[in-house]
């Protein structure tokens, strides 16, 4: 088992002035990175089968989302969920056994990158389905407010998944039933080649809440602490019964939609602006000039990472390969 | 300073080796992590390679038109930082192949050809048909549709069928009786328990005899036109006493048969046994074995099935205090080897029996 | 056990009352269950009985509220969905296909979906092709998916509430024209196990293998069949998925001849894969006469009350299916 430190809500308010909670912000967005580099090597160098989707460049909404989260909150994730699950505090070993295809993976090898769910951080999956984890998400905070339970649901989507029709059903149900759910739009202006101003009209994503008479806004999602402000006022908001929020974090995936893009839809210099906009290089900064943290302390939290998931790679590269035996008696769970 | 590699990306599900177009950098160059380094060719794509971390290039790893396979080196950067994956894998994973044994039945000489021509039969009178081993072609149906149900079937057994068989059988004795062959048989004692059945013995007969003719190769040919012929995989007639006489399934038996492999092999037998072969194929065996086990008998002094080269034989099997003592026979043409080498044949056959079990 | 006569629809109701009260967890959702009561009036007064917390009124929004009731059910929910015609599932296809019946596999077994969705389903009503099909191999494709289709009101009310403790996703296709029906109940909570088919009637000459309203139309002939010295065997599967093969074969051992009737048109049917179990044996070897398949034609359901009869099998194409049958090959 690899695990990071498990997220903090700053006592100040800010995850940049309360040194604690930005250290952990900062291991969870580097250890994101860390991890879907190493996929990605992984990948590169013929160890690592199917595809997968990568989220390098927006570790921030991630992390900054998450952080604003209990432990007893849950999320839905995407197709690129690696950081979700991180951040939500999932064990990296079984991820990397996931995708190394090993019994010991979170699916036992069935689900692969794109269906990673994780019942003890209350994950309830990523979704190779676009907008497939929107109505579920409303679900499951039906399931909470019917319940009497405090707990919110975050649901995580891509700026592609607003133009499906479960997004707008998902929306219009979670708002006229007041439910406690924040919807996260990841919005890294592609979905897979096509741009947000060929896919759609209006100017800023988080403006399609007014439709449904909710609260849209929209965040610079590469800043983890935007990001977390605006988690806060909307987990607030969904807590004390008045509703959804839609948030909007406008961010960049540096690598390609999938391991088959060739990048023929953008220009080296729109993917060199963003990477400009590091949000883990933005972060450090901040709090190395405030004096927050050390030069050295960062040093260590990224050695510390590093090793964490050479650690998940060894671990997972040890464990047995997924074991067609039981395939057949695990389409349904047994009646009781 | 740490090194680090640019391999050729696996740029699709499918793909497994590149090719090197060109390089855009040359050695001593320094490189930011998303520079283009090459431009490689794959069978989908043409893709630009760019440099995943940073650092100065000190090897250009292959030339242009070069393969090179997913995972190996293009480049090598001399770099600031250490590379996440160093030491953790230190070749490419072979690609596991998940090849299934699978076990060959063909029908080998002597065989009783059925007819195949047109008739309308209810399955549950063809079934009724073969278990008695009635022509269909002669039977008269009740029924004005002309379709043949299972009560038009007379409990009658086709005089023809066994007569068809014995000319079958007499081809092939015909033509045995030309090639030169003797006999060796020896007592092969096993320490363990053994099936019980001819049906449930022949998987470790086959395993034991593929394994001593792995270690005999020179023993493991084809006599043709005057000359052997190596062969490579072993493929045995298995011999089975069947309603109309001996039915020859032939069984390939792998280096290291996994699974459940014998299970298969014990159905193979016991289909055979009520004279069904799974599929009609005539040739392939490279050996036989002729297991009389069940009968008590002494030996049988069986006949080689040209061109094959040796042919193994069970009779007599004896319960001792610590497991089982067989007569093993082994019948080889003189063309091939010598008294001497069925003798060590049979010593190696012992001791493969005992392995295997 | 105390039986009464009471309709499908009333034994359908009383089964999501009887889960209610014995879990708040359970809980309805649909378009116009609340106080509408039901397109089809099946869920009547339990918006009185329940409150609109439980029985739950939605927007007219497939996709959303099949959604909704998967999120609910992956947190502990045990949520039945009514959509309003069987034919509006196909507006909530990924939500069923792509995620209830994927989720338990496909993460491992982490998570289940322990949602029910019923449906009215067929045709009989004069309500054409986009609201009278049926539509049940759909959903008996899926791996993943268990599929019901109640033929009486004991089996409607007993299936369901079987579906509604499965820690499964169960489609539970009800019968438009059954809904009025009336046939024994016990008055108690029962479960009918899913999985296990129903032999109706015994007979020695034949078999026939019906679904839906085809099992009482069958029942039906077989009586007109006996007055013509014909006996006929009645098995109603019940549970398309996972299907039970067992008491089919064993009937078709007994008999050797076998006729399959369903009112979804014939290609690719559900009665196509029992024919196909069939021929993998072993009742193959007892049959004496060709499998005959009764199917609904290949055409989309129709409005003219003489065409959409004429679309699906009726009483007398049963009966004479069966003669005919008898007089193969």
């Amino acid at each position: 088992m690899t695990t990071i430190t498990p997220l903090i809500s700053p006592e100040t308010g800010s995850l940049e002035s309360d040194k604690a909670a930005a250290l952990a912000a900062l291991e969870s967005m580097l250890a994101i990175r860390s991890f879907e580099e190493a996929v990605d090597g992984l990948f590169a160098r013929g160890l690592m089968h199917g595809t997968m989707h990568l989220s390098i460049g927006q570790e921030a909404s991630a992390t900054g989302i998450c952080a604003a989260l209990k432990p007893t909150d849950y999320i839905t994730s995407t197709h690129r969920g690696h950081g979700h699950c991180i951040a939500k505090g999932a064990d990296l070993t079984r991820m990397m056994a996931e995708l190394l295809a090993k019994q010991t993976g979170y699916c036992r090898g069935r689900g692969g990158s794109m269906h990673i769910a994780d019942t003890k951080t209350r994950n309830l999956g990523a979704n190779g389905i676009v907008a497939g984890g929107i109505p579920i998400a409303a679900g499951a905070a039906l399931a909470q407010k019917m319940r009497g339970e405090s707990n919110v649901v975050v649901s995580f989507f891509g700026d592609g998944a607003t133009n499906e029709g479960a997004f707008h059903e998902a929306l219009n149900l979670a708002a006229i039933w007041d439910l406690p759910v924040i919807f996260v739009c990841e919005n890294n202006k592609y979905g897979m080649s096509n741009s947000t101003e060929l896919s759609m009209r209006v100017e800023k994503i988080s403006d399609r809440a007014l439709a449904y008479g909710m609260v849209g806004v929209t965040v610079d999602g590469n800043d983890v602490n935007e990001v977390y402000q605006a988690a806060v006022a909307a987990v607030e908001r969904a807590r004390s019964g008045n509703g959804p929020t839609l948030i909007e974090c406008e961010t960049y995936r540096w690598k390609g939609h999938s391991k088959s893009d060739k990048n023929l839809y953008r220009t080296k210099e729109e993917i060199d602006e963003w990477k400009a906009k590091d949000p883990i290089v933005r972060f450090q900064e901040t709090i190395l000039t405030s004096g927050l943290v050390t030069q050295t302390e960062i040093e260590e939290l990224t050695a510390k990472v590093r090793e964490a998931t050479r650690d998940a790679i060894k671990d997972a590269s040890a464990a047995p390969d997924s074991d067609p035996a039981e395939l057949l008696t695990s389409v349904f769970r047994e009646v009781k | 300073m740490p090194q680090s590699p640019i391999v050729m990306p696996k740029m699709s599900m499918t793909m497994t080796e590149g090719e090197l177009i060109n390089y855009t950098v040359t050695v001593g160059q320094e490189v930011s992590a998303g520079d283009v380094v090459a431009h490689v060719a794959t069978d989908k794509v043409d893709m630009e390679v760019e440099a995943d971390t940073s650092g100065k290039v000190i090897e250009l790893c292959a030339t242009p038109n070069q393969m090179i396979n997913v995972g190996e080196p293009i480049i090598i950067l001399e770099t600031e930082g250490e590379d996440l994956l160093a030491g953790l894998f230190d070749a490419p994973a072979a690609v596991v192949e998940t090849q299934s044994e699978q076990v060959e039945v063909v029908v080998a000489a002597p065989v009783v050809a059925t007819e195949t021509k047109s008739v309308l039969a209810m399955p549950g009178a063809r079934a009724k048909a073969a278990e008695l081993g009635v022509d269909l072609a002669k039977v008269t149906p009740a029924s004005p549709s002309g379709v043949i149900q299972v009560t038009d079937l007379k409990v009658s057994v086709d005089p023809d069928r066994r007569a068809k068989a014995r000319t079958q059988i007499a081809k092939v004795t015909m033509a045995s009786a030309q090639i030169p062959q003797f006999t060796v048989l020896r007592t092969i004692s096993i320490d363990h328990k053994f099936g019980k059945t001819a049906a449930k013995r022949a998987a470790t007969l086959l395993r034991a005899w593929q394994h001593t003719l792995s270690a005999m190769p020179h023993l493991h040919v084809f006599w043709e036109n005057d000359a052997a012929t190596q062969l490579i995989d072993v493929k045995v007639a298995v011999a089975i006493e069947a309603p109309y006489g001996f039915v020859t399934p032939v069984i390939s038996v792998p280096k290291n048969p996994v699974g459940d492999w014998d299970d298969a092999v014990t159905q193979i037998v016991e289909q055979a046994m009520i004279g069904k072969i799974l599929v009609a194929n005539l040739s392939g065996a490279t050996t036989s074995i002729t297991d009389l086990g069940d009968y008590d008998i002494l030996q049988a002094n069986v006949m080689l099935i040209a061109p094959q080269a040796t042919a193994l034989s069970i009779g007599s099997i004896k319960k001792t205090d610590n497991g089982l003592e067989l007569i093993a026979g082994l019948t080889m043409d003189h063309r091939v080897g010598d008294p001497g080498d069925a003798a060590k044949a049979l010593v190696q056959f012992e001791k493969s029996i005992n392995e295997v079990i | 056990m105390t039986d009464r006569i009471i309709t499908y629809s009333e034994a359908v109701r009383e089964a999501i009352s009887q889960a209610m009260d014995a879990d708040p967890n359970v809980f309805m959702l649909g378009e116009d269950i609340g106080i509408y009561g039901g397109a089809f009036g099946v869920s009547g007064d339990l918006y009185h009985r329940y409150g609109a917390e439980r029985i739950r009124d939605t927007p007219i929004s497939e996709l959303g509220i099949v959604g909704a009731a998967v999120g609910a059910a992956l947190v502990g929910m045990r949520p039945i969905v009514e959509i309003q015609f069987s034919d509006f599932t196909a507006q909530a296809m990924d939500q069923i296909v792509n995620q209830a019946a994927k989720i338990h596999f496909m993460l491992g077994g982490e998570l289940s979906v322990p949602m029910v969705l019923r449906a009215p389903s067929g045709s009989g009503t004069g309500a054409a092709a986009q609201h009278s099909q049926s539509l049940e191999t759909w959903f008996a494709h899926i791996p993943g998916l268990k599929v019901v289709l109640p033929s009486n009101a004991r089996d409607a009310k007993g299936l369901l509430l079987a579906a509604i403790d499965d820690p499964n996703p169960v489609i539970v296709l009800e019968h438009k024209l059954l809904y009025k029906t009336s046939g024994p109940v016990p008055a108690e909570p029962y479960r009918t196990p899913i999985g296990v088919a129903d032999l109706v009637r015994e007979g020695k000459d034949l078999v026939i293998v019906a679904t839906g309203v085809m099992v009482s139309r069958s029942v039906a002939a077989a009586e007109q069949l006996s007055a013509q010295g014909i006996e006929a065997t009645v098995i109603d599967p019940r549970t398309l998925s996972p299907l039970d093969m067992t008491l089919i074969n064993d009937a078709i051992a007994a008999t050797g001849r076998v006729m399959l009737v369903q009112e979804a048109p014939k290609h690719v049917g559900f009665m196509a894969e029992v024919a196909a179990r069939i021929a993998e044996g072993p009742a193959l070897y007892s049959l004496l006469a060709p499998v005959k398949r009764l199917c609904g034609m290949d055409i989309p359901i129709p409005y003219a009350p003489q065409l959409e009869k004429a679309a699906v099998p009726q009483l007398e194409d049963i009966v004479a299916g069966a003669v005919q049958l008898m007089r193969e090959p």
